[in-house]
């Protein structure tokens, strides 16, 4: 799998255009509930806050296509993204059922599973989201930039460590270094 | 009929007989086009001259634009437009959260509700079901209380409110939508209490259509992106944000003191940025905004003991600088407290400033205000105030019926203190610096915002070309692109404050027609309305160009001025407080700049030449035609007669 659409929960604001955008990719119309991603805006109580973009994990061992009756579900190998072949769906629904993060949908119009497909491989939520809550990243690199804000964490504290307790730290010979 | 943007339905909601039903869209469509134009529309066609703003038949329209529940870069605003109980003009507010996108995914263009429920009730709206749901267990409940109990109940639905106020039809009452965004000028909240709505709720399960959606996504996308990079105009972005609004206005030489008093500006207690930012680093909890929009330009606070939720724009400004403080904290406490009973931050901080000033003079004593001596900047006179206000108790009953009559009621002069345009409390700019701000202080039927030159505003740089000299030379570009002039939007600029008003006000009626952000669209698009004529057109597969929209919008603005003049608006009514044309800049680098009335009457005779008017403000015959309003010339003309 080349690339993944990831999530960074605390930059997600609630303002839902990702699913207006979805929808109008993928449907040809503007509707949040035929939207592939979906962000739930948690209520807590006294706080309308922490948002959640819900969207497929397009999981390696997917329970979507375990459940699946007629083996309806299949990998795409360019994107890998599970996708549905609708010649052979027969709408029985086991797919919203048995996903853990209930990513999947149900047109009732069509009368069909939708599930998302990362349009192809060029995810049209993320373009939309002005926040960076959704990138789609190579899958090697999904935790580079957490990699780096902890790095950059690590240095700043050994930084205060080697200023408080002088040189005695740091080797003779070289500088910048605490090893 | 277009075949995107409008769902062609009209939701009509009758309180008196509990029922309701739909109508097409398209009688309205081609010549008024979505969303305050189309509300325009119908309240000059049917409200009777005779009817109050507090009457059962006084109408109310909660108008979401053609591009509302489309992804288009800061759409998702709803305009609510009614008649003003302040002063029995055409009135609207905007106000944002999501509340705009569930109306038209439920399927309509508009909701226009008439009549009044036997008992107070809220409306449910969902898809093509409309319940008169009971409101008892909600009477009573602040605002945010309300929100909370509702969402509890019926899940992740948009929801708006009026507070206790405007259950007891304070005429400055609110109507707030999702927690923090507040449809807050003309006392709209007031007409919702009238009518025993408590609350409008929406969801809705249906689609939005886009004529064009491959062209629609690329231009919505590349619009959305340019928010990111756009050189933003207001000084609040450019200091630090929402943030430092308050201390942002006195760095760029435009802040206002208090009731418009003198304060020394290189000292306390004028808002100062370290205040601002400890605030906002120890209590924000989350970034808020309107469904859709790309840049959510407010937070939601939560300050323990004194309460939760969003403090931004004239809430901040007003809490603070009018409030003579620069005590975030006690401007969070009463910005909250205001939000919560559903009054109208502006009119109440306004008032009380005016109390303040006449305490500080030996004008009234805390004998006028139930033994509360109304010290500037204590929390103590303005918690009681705000209080007494909100629940119509001891002296807070005065107001009531309007900052203006209370004042009057209180005698010593002291409505000389009440700076009100027709009845409404002004905004705190200082008009006596920016000449245009005077002059669509007074034109628009709502207030300055409706007609601000946001350039204007932001060219206050060239005061202070140390907060941002870059900002300067954008607006140099804007006002030579638009006008043809570099000094365009110069701040201290008479000559060209009519044309600018002229322009400003049509922008934003275009804006609030389809639905968009009138903050974000002037500040981070500056006034690129081409471009959203494309995004318009993609959307309802119907061509419009920036001046089709205009033109839309000239026409209506003729309309509403034709119904203020049926309800008797005239020239003497277009003036600004004497205060503001007879004394000087009292401080700041601009201390001393004057408003003289001869200047202000020279630029309004230039607006009524520019807008069509005769000299005493009424629409001309021949404007009418030139905008097809032909049928309404006739209502017009004949109201009039009527008169005399």
């Amino acid at each position: 799998m080349p690339k993944a659409i990831v999530v960074d929960y605390e930059k997600c604001v609630g303002c839902r255009t990702c699913m207006q955008a979805c929808s109008l990719k993928n449907e040809g119309v503007v509707n949040p509930t035929l939207s592939r991603v979906k962000p739930e805006i948690l209520v807590i109580e006294e706080l309308q806050g922490g948002n959640a973009p819900i969207l497929c994990q397009q999981c390696q061992s997917a329970p979507c296509m375990a459940i699946c009756p007629v083996k309806a579900n299949y990998r795409n190998e360019e994107t890998g993204a599970v996708e549905i072949d609708y010649d052979k769906c027969i709408g029985c629904r086991m797919c919203l059922a048995i996903c853990p993060f209930g990513a999947t949908g149900f047109n009732r119009e069509k009368k069909q599973v939708f599930k998302c497909n990362l349009c192809k491989g060029d995810p049209m939520c993320v373009k939309f989201c002005n926040y960076k809550a959704l990138q789609f990243v190579d899958c090697t690199e999904m935790n580079e930039g957490k990699r780096v804000q902890a790095a950059t964490k690590v240095h700043d504290i050994m930084n205060k460590i080697v200023a408080a307790f002088g040189s005695g730290l740091s080797s003779d010979e070289g500088s910048g270094g605490y090893f | 009929m277009t075949s995107g943007g409008l769902t062609g339905k009209i939701l009509r909601v009758d309180l008196t007989a509990k029922e309701y039903h739909t109508e097409s869209t398209e009688p309205y469509a081609k010549d008024f086009i979505g969303g305050r134009g189309i509300a325009t529309k119908i309240i000059f066609d049917e409200t009777q001259p005779k009817t109050r703003p507090l009457d059962p038949d006084s109408i109310i329209c909660f108008a979401p634009g053609v591009l509302g529940g489309t992804p288009s870069p800061s759409t998702g605003r709803l305009v609510i437009c009614g008649v003003s109980p302040e002063n029995g003009l055409f009135g609207h507010a905007g106000v944002g959260s999501n509340i705009a996108n569930e109306i038209k995914w439920s399927g309509y263009d508009l909701v226009v509700i008439k009549g009044k429920a036997d008992r107070p009730v809220y409306l449910y709206i969902r898809d093509d079901t409309v319940e008169f749901r009971d409101a008892g267990h909600l009477w009573g409940k602040t605002t945010y209380d309300t929100y909370r109990t509702l969402r509890k109940e019926l899940g992740q639905v948009a929801i708006c409110c009026i507070g206790p106020s405007g259950e007891k039809q304070v005429v400055f009452s609110v109507i707030m939508a999702g927690i923090g965004s507040t449809a807050g000028r003309c006392g709209l909240g007031a007409v919702l209490g009238s009518k025993n709505v408590k609350a409008v709720v929406a969801k809705g399960s249906g689609s939005v259509k886009v004529a064009q959606p491959e062209r629609f996504l690329k231009e919505a996308e590349a619009e959305r992106k340019y928010f990111e990079t756009s050189p933003s105009g207001t000084p609040a972005m450019i200091v630090g944000g929402e943030k430092n609004e308050a201390s942002g206005w006195f760095m760029v030489g435009q802040g206002v003191w208090g009731n418009f008093e003198a304060c020394d500006w290189e000292k306390e207690p004028i808002p100062n940025l370290d205040k601002e930012n400890e605030f906002y680093n120890t209590y924000k909890k989350a970034k808020i905004g309107c469904s859709g929009c790309p840049i959510h330009h407010f937070s939601y606070y939560e300050v323990p003991g004194v309460g939760a939720g969003a403090f931004k724009c004239m809430a901040r400004t007003n809490c603070t600088n009018v409030l003579y403080t620069n005590d975030v904290k006690l401007g969070f406490e009463a910005a909250n407290l205001c939000q919560s009973y559903g009054i109208d931050v502006i009119t109440t901080t306004q008032l009380i400033a005016a109390l303040m000033e006449m305490y500080s003079k030996g004008i009234i004593t805390a004998e006028d205000t139930d033994g509360v001596p109304m010290i500037k900047g204590d929390r103590n006179a303005i918690v009681t105030a705000i209080h007494k206000i909100g629940r119509q108790e001891g002296f807070g009953k005065l107001y009531g019926e309007g900052a203006k009559k209370g004042a009057k009621k209180l005698g010593k002069g002291a409505e000389d203190y009440v700076l009100d345009v027709r009845g409404r409390v002004i905004q705190p700019y200082e008009y006596r610096v920016i000449k245009q701000h005077g002059l669509a202080a007074v034109t628009s039927s709502k207030d300055i915002i409706d007609g601000m030159c946001c350039g204007s505003f932001d060219y206050g740089y060239t005061q202070f070309p140390k907060v941002d000299p870059e900002g300067v030379k954008v607006m140099e570009q804007i006002g030579m692109e638009k006008w043809g002039r570099k000094d365009a939007l110069q701040t201290t600029n008479y000559e060209m404050a009519p044309i600018t008003t002229v322009d400003s006000e049509d922008y934003f009626m275009a804006i609030d027609m389809l639905g968009l952000c009138k903050w974000a669209i002037p500040n981070f698009m500056h006034y690129r309305l081409n471009v959203f004529a494309s995004i318009l057109s993609s959307v309802t597969g119907v061509e419009m160009t920036e001046a089709d929209m205009l033109n839309a919008a000239k026409r209506l603005q003729t309309l509403v001025r034709a119904f203020n003049v049926i309800r008797g608006l005239r020239r003497k009514d277009d003036t600004l407080p004497k205060r503001i044309l007879e004394e000087p800049t009292p401080s700041g680098p601009l201390k001393g700049e004057r408003l003289p009335r001869e200047k202000f009457n020279e630029m309004l005779d230039e607006y009524y030449t520019l807008r069509g008017y005769d000299k005493e403000g009424i629409p001309k015959r021949e404007t009418f035609e030139k905008y097809s309003l032909l049928s309404e010339w006739k209502v017009f003309e004949k109201a009039l007669e009527k008169k005399k």
